[in-house]
């Protein structure tokens, strides 16, 4: 609406884009260490271009592959189970009376409104092997054996998974919500409401043909999410044991704070933003037109 | 321009609020101060440098220590700051880290001041046992000063209670402790005979070290930590699959319990409490079971591990550096000077739970672990080892072989594994970086 | 008139099965915090304490309080900043006739789900060279430019939605766009600020892994403290609780109290259109 003036764009965008400028300048930086022998004590001068011998590096160790199969499990076992939980709590939300629906929403949502600390300590105590609530639960149900659950490499992502599910769910359930409440969805219904569609036809349908957008919102949030995740990891198994549980984040923060490699450690974070760039091009493209389709 | 004054306002707050915390760092530069960064936090450090600074108030009232702590075992968390600082050109007055090759490594990156002079006046030179002394002399020239806790790494902690009841004596070598968890596993199967904590991965080395030592003898060992073994020469490979093999036995049986839900004194807490009878740690742990209430030779006893005829002193050496450019260089030289007094050493050891590396230092204990192991520093200097993944290794290499080792927990091949240690010791070049060691 | 259907009767019991694994935590974690330790050592997690036994918060709280102020002073300066230069970047895309104005959101909208590993390393670096680690402006300064991004998005999809006779009518009257944002538009965004302060602020405060690279000693930062609590009081569980409980405390209070706002910012940041 406004015609641009240069003292407009230096009041209003500036502050804002510069910051923005040096977010992409700092990755840039960490793409172009990820090419040299940057470590502890190695000072500016000394500086060498290596190529991509630190990625072969990572290549050739198996706790890098570790960290990629735990990070596609987190895709598996975190994205399609918090979508699946989301969609179906929104809809058995929206057929639910109102007041129902307004206690029971910030019931879903409040987990994220907490930090993965707290939670991260509160879910280590719940799956306790000798102190926690589940395993007491399952020893008064009759289980003899303890359940070892952060300990042992095969289960230990379970517990961890499970708090990210627990915190994430609302926020799926929100948003899925907000798309069965769209205007465009509540007409396509009632038209087929008048037509004599069952309930479950309409799900089928009307309803799931609809929340295509919905969808890929939360699976591609879900899943940027997969490949960063770090806190809830670091604080419940510190990625064991050993490396078991290990995602690539946290072999990153080992690499650069524990072991002072920290051209490898670029090179582990310039695999993070490829991988969720694969994710989040085609779907800020995808947004962006949507977003200007509608005006 | 009233439209401009919303934003003006909140600008002005966050200017002002900015300013505020900027103004200790002019303060800073003022000469009367002491900054210094250490991880002493947990019950018994704390009151230990608490002796520390007690004294030096004492002896310079007027130089305000600014103190720094950073929680966290074995050096981990220290050093990420210590290293930014350092790299950034804005080094500390003095900081806490482990000796031997966690120091080499400031030093080859240039960031630490010779402190000869300090060792030479102090008498640290005739009194410090010689493989002690090493531990902070690099290329000619000593470096930082210990802290003297002289810990001894070795030291297998057992519930008292529990051995008395079974009529148990503490074991002295692998056999013995097959027994001994034989015994234990048998009459009482709800207690874990013995335990690691792998959240803390570090603590798995406290397993492995003197099981290595044991099968491999003194002179196998400095050279298996400082990479001068050929894995792939059979007598050179021995020991080591003979130390996986019994660890595979004590993990088929049921005698060693590893669990990751424990930080190392969480693993110490299930011995306090009788649900596990053993573990091996350094003898900072007696500070924590004094801490939490326990008595020694009462509650709990330690003893060293292998001992008896092949009784070994695995040290892990504590010091304090100086960086190059401390900004208070006289008082960061007044601290140094202060921790070689031989009276507040053994001082500080007492809280700590070590014992005082000097020889001239006052001997008396008031626990027959410490008792013991002053006893064997001063009888045995010889056998006074560097514990060998915390001194001896890079501290990369360290990570590594610590993840190795749990990985072997669970998967149990010794080959494996043996593949494994001989590929990490490539990969972080230990052979080059401990030549060191082996110069005069 | 409610009718009982079966189809609302399974509804409901599912409803109220979810609502219980999302409940339980915080009720075992709430009232764990009051116990005794030896009423913790009684493994019953769901029964309540004998009594409001507050030394765990004491405790906690003495241990936490410095961490407490030095968190809200971080989390309120880098929330107003953000709010502030977000808001103008959101409504100058929203309402300039700008030919870049897209390629701008696109390039806003990859920087708000950027991994901040990218850029975890040279930040630190790059502080450390300044002298910035362990300080308040170093942590405003990190979150301030991690947060923008969304700062500018969600004010952005308020704007755009916004009905245009308001600036128009400023526009008629001779106002020029500075004037019309701060004294027309902004007032009447309330909601839209609120959002974005909201979601900045407790994305801010739950914060772990920047807090814990770039605090420190002089700046403590809360979630890095809940987790290191976990440590200290190794196997203290009332005493974790308690303290988990303190830390949570400001942005659930805000959820509570602005719940809806919470709700619209995170849509807004995500599928707005």
């Amino acid at each position: 609406m406004w015609k641009v003036e240069l003292k407009y764009i230096l009041f209003f965008l500036l502050p804002a884009f510069s910051l923005i400028s040096l977010l992409y300048a700092l990755t840039v930086w960490t793409f172009l260490m990820s090419f040299t022998n940057w470590s502890f004590g190695v000072r500016f001068s000394n500086l060498k271009l290596v190529g991509f011998a630190n990625y072969a590096e990572l290549a050739s160790n198996p706790r890098f592959w570790v960290n990629l199969r735990n990070n596609i499990a987190w895709l598996i076992l975190f994205v399609v189970p918090t979508t699946v939980l989301g969609l179906i709590l929104a809809y058995l939300l929206e057929s639910s009376p109102l007041r129902l629906e307004r206690i029971l929403r910030p019931i879903f949502l409040y987990p994220a409104a907490l930090s993965f600390a707290v939670s991260g300590v509160l879910w280590s105590w719940i799956y306790d092997p000798w102190e926690g609530v589940f395993n007491d639960i399952l020893f008064k149900m009759g289980f003899k054996e303890v359940i070892p659950w952060l300990d042992d490499p095969k289960i230990a992502i379970f517990p961890i998974i499970t708090a990210a599910i627990w915190q994430y769910c609302g926020f799926a359930t929100i948003i899925f919500l907000a798309a069965l409440r769209s205007g465009v969805l509540k007409d396509a219904i009632e038209a087929a409401k008048v037509d004599g569609a069952g309930s479950a036809r309409i799900l089928i349908d009307v309803i799931l043909p609809n929340l295509r957008h919905a969808l890929l919102v939360v699976v591609s949030l879900l899943t940027i999410f997969s490949l960063k995740v770090f806190d809830l990891v670091w604080i419940m198994t510190r990625g064991g044991p050993g490396y078991a549980t290990e995602v690539l984040a946290v072999y990153m923060y080992i690499l650069a704070f524990q072991q002072d490699l920290l051209a490898p450690s670029a090179a582990v974070a310039t695999i993070i933003v490829a991988l969720t760039s694969a994710v989040l091009l085609p779907y800020t493209y995808y947004a962006i037109r949507r977003w200007s389709k509608r005006g | 321009m009233r439209g401009g004054f919303k934003l003006i306002v909140p600008i002005l707050c966050f200017l002002i609020l900015s300013a505020v915390p900027l103004l200790p760092l002019t303060y800073a530069q003022i000469e009367n101060e002491l900054i210094i960064y250490h991880y002493y936090t947990a019950g018994g450090e704390r009151e230990a440098i608490d002796v520390y600074f007690k004294y030096f108030k004492q002896k310079y009232p007027f130089v305000k220590i600014r103190e720094n702590e950073v929680p966290g075992g074995a050096a981990e968390n220290i050093r990420a700051v210590v290293m930014s600082r350092l790299e950034a050109g804005n080094p500390p007055d003095i900081f806490l880290d482990l000796a031997g090759a966690n120091m080499k490594r400031y030093v080859d990156a240039g960031y630490l001041a010779p402190v000869d002079d300090i060792w030479k006046k102090t008498g640290m030179e005739e009194h410090v046992p010689p493989l002690l002394r090493k531990m902070c002399y690099f290329y000619g020239h000593y470096y930082g000063v210990q802290a003297n806790n002289v810990h001894r790494e070795n030291i297998l902690f057992y519930n008292k209670h529990i051995f008395d009841e079974l009529g148990l004596k503490p074991p002295r070598n692998p056999q013995e402790l097959l027994e001994v968890a034989k015994v234990i596993k048998e009459r009482m199967p709800r207690v874990m005979p013995l335990v690691v904590s792998t959240k803390d991965y570090w603590h798995v080395a406290f397993l492995m070290d003197p099981i290595i030592y044991y099968y491999g003898g003194k002179d196998y060992y400095l050279r298996f930590y400082t990479g001068r073994v050929n894995l792939s020469k059979p007598e050179d490979v021995k020991p080591l699959r003979e130390a996986l093999n019994f660890v595979k036995e004590l993990l088929e049986k049921g005698y060693l319990v590893p669990s990751n839900a424990w930080t190392w004194d969480m693993s110490a807490a299930q011995i306090a409490r009788g649900r596990a009878a053993m573990g091996i740690y350094g003898d900072w742990a007696l500070g924590y079971f004094l801490s939490i209430g326990l008595k020694c030779d009462e509650d709990f006893g330690g003893a060293p591990f292998p001992g008896g005829k092949d009784e070994v002193y695995l040290i892990g050496v504590d010091a304090f550096m100086m960086p190059k450019g401390a900004p208070h260089p006289h008082a960061a030289k007044a601290w140094l000077m202060l921790l070689t007094d031989p009276k507040i050493e053994y001082e500080f050891a007492l809280k700590k739970g070590s014992i005082a590396g000097r020889d001239d230092a006052p001997r008396d204990y008031p626990d027959s672990i410490r008792r013991e192991n002053v006893k064997f520093l001063l009888s045995h200097p010889d056998l006074v080892i560097p514990h060998g993944t915390f001194m001896l290794a890079p501290p990369a290499f360290l990570e590594d072989y610590c993840k190795a080792i749990i990985n072997f927990f669970f998967n149990k091949n010794v080959d494996a594994m043996v593949k494994q240690v001989a590929y990490l010791m490539k990969k972080h070049k230990v052979a080059e970086f401990s030549t060191w060691f082996w110069k005069e | 008139m409610v009718r009982i259907r079966l189809g609302n009767v399974i509804t409901a019991s599912i409803l109220i099965l979810a609502a219980i694994f999302f409940l339980a935590p915080l009720y075992i974690m709430v009232v764990t915090s009051f116990k005794t330790p030896y009423e913790v050592s009684r493994m019953e997690y769901l029964s309540l304490p004998r009594a409001l036994y507050l030394l765990n918060y004491f405790k906690a709280f003495s241990r936490m309080s410095k961490a407490l102020l030095d968190t809200l002073l971080v989390t309120s300066t880098s929330t107003a900043i953000c709010v502030l230069i977000g808001t103008a970047a959101g409504y100058f895309l929203a309402s300039f006739d700008f030919k870049y104005s897209i390629h701008l959101c696109f390039i806003t909208m990859l920087a708000s789900f950027l991994p901040y590993q990218a850029i975890l390393i040279p930040l630190t670096v790059i502080e450390s060279f300044l002298r910035l680690t362990d300080t308040y402006v170093g942590l405003i300064f990190a979150y301030v430019m991690l947060n923008v991004p969304l700062a500018t998005l969600i004010p952005m999809a308020f704007f755009l939605a916004l009905p245009r006779e308001l600036e128009e009518a400023a526009l008629i009257d001779g106002c020029g766009p500075i004037y019309t944002f701060s004294k027309v538009v902004l007032p009447a965004s309330k909601p839209a600020l609120a959002s974005t302060a909201i979601l900045v602020f407790t994305s801010i405060w739950n914060e772990f892994l920047i807090a814990l690279t770039l605090g420190g000693t002089r700046v403590k930062m809360v979630a890095p403290v809940i987790a290191e609590l976990k440590g200290c009081y190794a196997a203290l569980w009332n005493l974790q609780m308690a303290g988990a409980v303190i830390g949570s405390l400001p942005p659930l209070l805000f959820f509570i109290v602005a719940g809806k706002y919470f709700v619209r910012g995170l849509l807004a940041g995500t599928i707005r259109g």
